[in-house]
């Protein structure tokens, strides 16, 4: 026996796993539910409830379909924690990284503390392999400068994970350096530029449609 | 009348002007609106239900709507949505750009270019 508020409960229970609906937009969204369920069955009396409940729900729209749509109202978020990550990123720049004095690699950093810039000069030029590797993540981040909100989806996504391998691989240095008390600010600030700007990118890629697709205001054929 | 077939882009640019104006007849809400739509254009116009609602949250947003939940007799929950006065404003410079639009291309038509 199909029981309205079931169903009802059933399908809001669906789409409250979505982050991007409030509990604001689910009331919304149910109240059209359940007047297009309505209106189904007294435009068609002899129609099973059921079949005019899943026929509301299917003409509403798929829970991925609206969840995209409602991220994309919201889609600033996304560009405020990818324009964090760029500041972190920056700033990272002039702040210590290392003391001097510590071994890494083929040779010697100088004395005192190194700001980013210098350190990832030293990283280049004495680094060996790995040091190279890891200053040329530097490119991830300068690639989320360019055109980033003419992106598509598969861009997006894959510079996230681009962001996520290099956040994931520069944690290297704790191991080289040999302790986390070795390691300055302006380590942890750039390190966590990579996940701050990848988390916003993520955002984005998870808010835009598939590529090829449209989920704009026209109605399924 | 069947649905006439609509470019995205058609119909994204539309639908702010197409809410503003029919709430500009009255308050209402998300369902009553896309039976409007509907009416208005003779079904050749047909949005998807699901797609209203992230539209209305934006024009909210923009501070061009303004919503308010009401009870019904039936203890259900509405949102019902008004113009503000941010939207007359808007409305009137969509109304201008679509009119002088329409009017270039009646004529265009009209000369039978196409």
């Amino acid at each position: 026996m199909f029981d309205l508020d079931d169903a009802v409960h059933a399908w809001r229970r669906e789409f409250a796993r979505e982050r991007s609906f409030a509990t604001s937009d689910l009331d919304e969204l149910e109240d059209h539910l359940r007047a297009a369920y309505e209106v189904e069955l007294d435009l068609s009396p002899g129609l099973a409830p059921a079949r005019a409940f899943a026929h509301a729900c299917e003409t509403l729209g798929t829970v991925d379909t609206l969840s995209r749509e409602f991220a994309k109202v919201e889609g600033k978020g996304w560009r405020r924690l990818l324009r964090a990550g760029w500041l972190v990123y920056a700033i990272a720049f002039f702040l210590p990284v290392i003391d001097g004095g510590i071994t890494l690699g083929q040779g010697d950093f100088h004395e005192g503390l190194l700001p980013g810039i210098q350190a990832l000069l030293t990283a280049f030029r004495w680094g060996g392999a790995f040091g190279i590797a890891s200053a040329l993540t530097n490119l991830v981040m300068l690639a989320t400068f360019h055109r980033i909100s003419d992106a598509g989806r598969d861009r997006t996504w894959l510079l996230t994970a681009l962001a996520m391998a290099a956040m994931v691989f520069n944690l290297w240095w704790l191991f080289e350096v040999g302790h986390v008390s070795d390691l300055y600010p302006g380590y942890y600030a750039w390190l966590a530029s990579f996940g701050i700007a990848g988390t916003g990118l993520a955002m984005r890629a998870r808010a835009l449609p598939e590529e090829g697709t449209s989920t704009e205001l026209i109605a399924e054929p | 009348m069947k649905p006439v077939p609509m470019s995205k882009e058609l119909v994204a640019a539309s639908s702010r002007p197409m809410v503003l104006s029919i709430l500009a007849g009255g308050e209402s809400y998300g369902y009553e609106i896309l039976q409007r739509v509907t009416l208005l254009s003779e079904g050749r116009v047909q949005w998807s239900d699901g797609m209203l609602y992230p539209v209305l949250r934006r024009l909210e947003k923009e501070g061009l709507i303004q919503g308010d939940w009401r009870t019904m007799d039936s203890g259900r929950r509405r949102k019902y949505y008004r113009l503000s006065g941010k939207g007359k404003r808007q409305l009137e410079k969509d109304r201008a750009g679509w009119l002088a639009m329409f009017d270039a291309l009646s004529l265009t038509w009209g000369d039978g270019h196409v």
